[in-house]
């Protein structure tokens, strides 16, 4: 049990680094795509966070400039920034949440190794946690396209008028790419992508982090049916 | 000695998976598959050109199959890794399933960079010698791989002791020709995608971006490289006895013989991750693949040398003799039965001009007189 305990502990330990951390990291992002960084040797990233805010990332050869506005600054009308700071404060509340029972998951593990019969309760949250977990990648996943679109524009920067320019209504999904014009590329790279959008790293942890907790739950399951 | 537990191999495993999983994070964060190149590059007509100077890049992943809305499925993948790592330490009466689980999960990585190669290479090995558990690891298909590759010489005692050496040794070879087989073939298919492209735009997807031309043509050498290879075995079998047994003395039945020489083709298992390092058009083509067939084969003649002087039982010098003899026979066997075979998408090298072949060949064959091998004692 001494083993499995450790696992256990550290499986649930490093989810809740990942979700502390995806909290204050990125979830969605535009960005010019590989190849479009190549071609360009430049690139333009715009990352949305959970807590409201829009931070644009200009890279060019000799010069980095990066800025970071309030959601709203991306609309003319206050009102269309609403849905998406609507699902990005779900999304927000969701992870809390599943940070929270995983942190409680983690205490009982802790009171469990000290001989307090809390496994199968911590169990049970580690289930729960996975799924408040799970639930705010695939909540911002269905909800952030339609509500971007009403945003009247994508980055704070402003795109070099040789650029590709890309719209908000161009985001018909959450993952998603807009192909080069034939004027934008050299003939050698016509008809690549020129944008790329979809999740980020705050995103990846978060589902990473539901994985984590839900497997951390099954060895528990296994270690007190095993017990039995 | 046999572990109470799986403990080793499930670590092995563990390590495997920490990486997948690190490896579709890392593809995630970055948008596409991880590439490091020699230096950077901003268009592929700068390592397309017949003087460019030596360039390469690994990628960890497919473009196209490894990032975007795939991740999620590596990420679930990977952990799938970690849950039968774990299940086969806690579990080990399962240990078919867990390691069949883990072989697979692991195979499927390759798609999203196989957890930097390392992971791959430890996911697989990890899975199956924890398929054999609780054989001790030494004893395993892998472990005696993985000792033959060590240049390990009491893995040749082992196996003249065992009684299904030869069945060993012919999965042994059919296993590392589906490698080998699998490398050259997708990486001669690449190439010749990439050389015969009349744009740079496919050097562009496949040097640059990582793309993977996946189709069924490359998997024919894994096929045909199966019976090429049980032929070339076969033939180094009878000509290392013929040299070794009853020309130079040494105390071996045929069959030990046998098994001996499938364990020193080890090496050539390595020319798999061929494919994953990818050359400027001058280097493509050849420096690459000859340095990759070149090195393993340099170090299947060091295997071969320690499996023959082990299972003869005759002197480091006799042995050297040995392969020098039966060696230069096979290669002129190789050079004139074998190399003018034409097997789609396989990787060759011809020995040239045929005057230097020759001198070569009569060079080893001097070599084994040198060493003694013309006399019995």
């Amino acid at each position: 049990m001494e083993k499995n305990w450790i696992t256990i502990l550290s499986l649930t330990l490093i989810a809740i680094i990942f979700c502390i951390a995806a909290l204050f990291m990125p979830w969605w992002s535009i960005s010019a795509s590989p190849e479009a960084k190549i071609v360009l040797n430049s690139n333009l990233k715009t990352d949305y966070n959970l807590f409201q805010t829009v931070t644009g990332t200009k890279m060019t050869t000799n010069n980095t400039e990066s800025v970071t506005v309030p959601l709203w600054n991306l609309t003319e009308k206050p009102e269309n920034s609403a849905p998406l700071s609507s699902a990005l404060s779900v999304t927000l509340t969701l992870a809390v949440a599943g940070v929270g029972v995983s942190s409680l998951m983690m205490g009982m593990l802790v009171l469990s190794y000290f001989g307090k019969p809390l496994l199968r309760y911590a169990m049970w949250a580690g289930f729960i946690a996975a799924i408040l977990l799970l639930l705010p990648p695939v909540s911002l996943t269905t909800t952030l396209p339609p509500a971007i679109s009403k945003l009247s524009k994508l980055t704070p920067l402003d795109i070099p008028s040789t650029w590709a320019s890309i719209n908000p209504r161009d985001i018909s999904g959450f993952w998603g790419a807009v192909k080069s014009a034939s004027a934008d590329f050299p003939s050698w790279a016509k008809g690549e992508n020129f944008w790329i959008w979809g999740a980020e790293s705050g995103w990846y942890l978060a589902f990473t982090a539901a994985l984590l907790i839900a497997l951390a739950s099954l060895l528990i399951r296994y270690a007190t049916v095993k017990k039995k | 000695m046999t572990e109470e537990k799986p403990s080793t191999v499930s670590m092995l495993s563990l390590i495997g998976g920490i990486l997948m999983l690190v490896n579709a994070l890392s593809i995630g964060i970055n948008g596409g598959p991880i590439i490091l190149s020699s230096f950077t590059i901003s268009s592929p007509a700068n390592i397309m050109d017949p003087n460019a100077p030596f360039w390469a890049r690994v990628s960890f992943g497919f473009r196209g199959l490894a990032e975007g809305v795939w991740i999620p499925v590596w990420l679930i993948s990977a952990i799938i890794v970690l849950y039968c790592s774990i299940m086969l330490y806690i579990k080990p009466i399962q240990r078919k399933i867990w390691g069949f689980l883990i072989i697979l999960f692991s195979i499927l990585s390759v798609v999203y960079g196989g957890g930097f190669i390392i992971g791959l290479i430890l996911g697989v090995v990890g899975g199956a010698i924890g398929f054999e558990w609780p054989k001790s690891v030494k004893d395993t298909f892998f472990g005696k791989i993985i000792r033959a590759a060590k240049l390990d010489s009491t893995l040749y005692q082992n196996l003249k002791e065992d009684r299904t050496a030869l069945k060993q040794a012919a999965y042994t070879i059919i296993f590392l020709n589906i490698l080998s087989g699998l490398g050259c073939g997708f990486y001669s298919f690449i190439t010749e995608k990439i050389l015969k492209s009349g744009s740079l735009n496919i050097p562009f997807r496949a040097l640059l971006l990582g793309e993977m031309f996946i189709d069924l043509p490359p998997f024919t050498p894994a096929i045909i490289y199966i019976g090429e290879a049980v032929l070339k075995w076969i033939i180094l079998s009878i000509l290392i006895y013929v040299v070794g047994v009853l020309l130079a003395g040494g105390k071996a039945k045929f069959d030990k013989v046998g098994a001996a020489v499938a364990f020193a083709y080890v090496p050539i298992s390595l020319q798999f991750f061929m494919f994953f390092v990818l050359a400027s058009k001058p280097h493509l083509a050849f420096t690459w693949p000859f340095a990759v067939v070149l090195l393993t084969n340099i170090w299947v003649v060091f295997v071969l040398i320690v499996a023959v002087k082990q299972t003869l039982e005759i002197t480091l010098g006799k042995a050297l003799g040995v392969v020098s003899l039966a060696g230069a026979i096979y290669l002129w066997v190789n050079q004139t039965f074998f190399m003018p075979l034409n097997i789609p998408y396989s990787i060759k090298f011809f020995f040239g001009p045929e005057s230097l072949f020759l001198m070569v060949i009569s060079f080893l064959v001097f070599l084994s007189a040198l060493f003694g091998v013309f006399s019995k004692h």
